[in-house]
């Protein structure tokens, strides 16, 4: 009887314990917190991290945009190239964190002036628009070193609420240069062949 | 005759403050208003009008984004085609409104249907946030459908499909209202033209005879990174 008391004891500070972490993790995560905690993984090139700190959603649009790519690619050289794999049949089989980390890994492979900015660079938190109970924009400014000039410009990153804590969402330059990343990717269809016409895409932005 | 000077005032300031300039600068006053103001001028292709919700300092920036293109001749020709100047001497003599105002028109007319899509085009102000007293930047989702951008050779593609961005858009204080920022992104853009100018400079002479005037004031770089994710 005392054995069983003991253990129930046991098993209640345990749950305890473990739900208190959990109160203690929503207390801490506010979406400034998490974008904080983005940004410096952003700044060292900690894609993992980058990763776990991004909303599902966001992550799995990255590979929907991407499995078009892939199976698109009749040669199998972007599954091989850019996600390391062995055939495009295996894209499926790819976690989507996996996919954002090896798409990452890959830009920041041949391109490695972004690795240096991303490094130098910093994001100063200006302030939180919520638009929803459970979509928050978080404002800021960044600075980043290209060459010997600094780019400065103030920018958004938006956080959906993702059960008791919140997880970013793709910023719509990430989400531009993916799309334009994908299209080049993409082999063209005998429509594009023929010939679309030049400025027939988005509209241009504020001035 | 005291009454009748107050009234005399009294009448003359009522009469100031119910003018429709003053009237609809006072509406105006605020960020979001100046910023609706704005989107509704470029909704009508008003780019004059557009221009005077600009922030001076961002209208000569805008300027001075332009002055590599007419760095030297051969460039100059290209952009100017581009947008109604016809040579160093009249970019030199516009003002950066007049400027905003040619390049805008001169790009809109470039892009089929692009008139209309911006007639269209919805823009909702979510919110603000204050960098400092002087400093305020709207955060606004713009949302277009895009049935109208013409496609040749695929006339459905942009059929049923509607863009949409959440976008920041930052107005200084200007005297007594506030007053459109230049984007970052535009400040960006002034390597890529310096690029572009040193390129076209660069082109052999037999394309042309002419000399370039002025070498670009800034060597081709790189441009800027993508941005984070």
């Amino acid at each position: 009887m005392k054995k069983t008391f003991l253990k129930s004891i046991l098993i209640l500070a345990a749950l305890a314990a473990a739900t208190g972490a959990g109160f203690a993790q929503a207390a801490q995560e506010t979406p400034e917190s998490v974008a904080k905690a983005y940004f410096a993984a952003m700044q060292a090139v900690d894609w993992a991290k980058c990763a776990s700190l991004m909303h599902p959603d966001a992550l799995a649009s990255m590979k929907r945009t991407f499995a078009t790519v892939i199976s698109a690619d009749k040669t199998g050289d972007a599954a091989k190239t850019i996600f390391k794999l062995k055939s495009a049949a295996e894209y499926s089989q790819l976690s989507e964190a996996a996919v954002f980390e090896r798409l990452m890994d890959f830009i920041t492979s041949v391109a490695p002036d972004m690795k240096t900015a991303l490094a130098s660079s910093t994001n100063t938190i200006l302030g939180r628009v919520d638009e929803s109970p459970d979509l928050a924009h978080i404002v800021f400014r960044s600075r980043t070193k290209v060459a010997s000039e600094e780019v400065n410009e103030v920018d958004l990153i938006s956080f959906k609420k993702q059960d008791s804590t919140w997880r970013a969402l793709l910023t719509s330059d990430m989400e531009d240069m993916l799309n334009r990343f994908a299209e080049e990717m993409t082999p063209p269809s005998k429509e594009d062949e023929k010939g679309a016409p030049g400025g027939a895409g988005r509209p241009p932005r504020k001035p | 005759m005291k009454a009748v000077f107050l009234t005399l005032i009294f009448a003359f300031a009522v009469s100031i403050l119910s003018s429709p300039v003053v009237l609809a600068q006072a509406e105006q006053d605020t960020p979001e208003a100046v910023a609706k103001a704005f989107v509704a001028a470029t909704q009508t292709a008003d780019w004059a009008k557009a221009a005077s919700f600009m922030h001076p300092d961002s209208l000569a920036q805008f300027k001075k984004l332009f002055e590599p293109l007419f760095a030297n001749e051969k460039s100059a020709k290209l952009v100017g085609e581009l947008f109604g100047v016809k040579s160093r001497a009249e970019f030199d003599q516009s003002n950066g409104a007049q400027i905003f105002e040619k390049f805008m028109s001169g790009i809109t007319g470039l892009i089929p249907g692009f008139d209309k899509l911006m007639s269209k085009a919805s823009f909702d102000i979510i919110g603000q946030i204050s960098e400092t007293p002087e400093l305020v930047h709207l955060l606004y989702r713009t949302r277009a459908p895009l049935d109208d951008m013409q496609s040749k050779d695929a006339p459905d593609r942009f059929k049923n499909v509607t863009f949409s961005k959440l976008e920041v858009m930052t107005l200084k204080r200007h005297e007594n209202t506030w007053r459109l920022a230049l984007s970052g992104e535009v400040e960006a853009m002034t390597q890529m033209f310096a690029n572009i100018s040193a390129l076209a400079a660069a082109a052999p002479a037999a394309e042309s005879n002419v000399a370039p005037r002025k070498a670009p004031s800034r060597p081709a770089k790189a441009r800027k990174p993508v941005r984070k994710p």
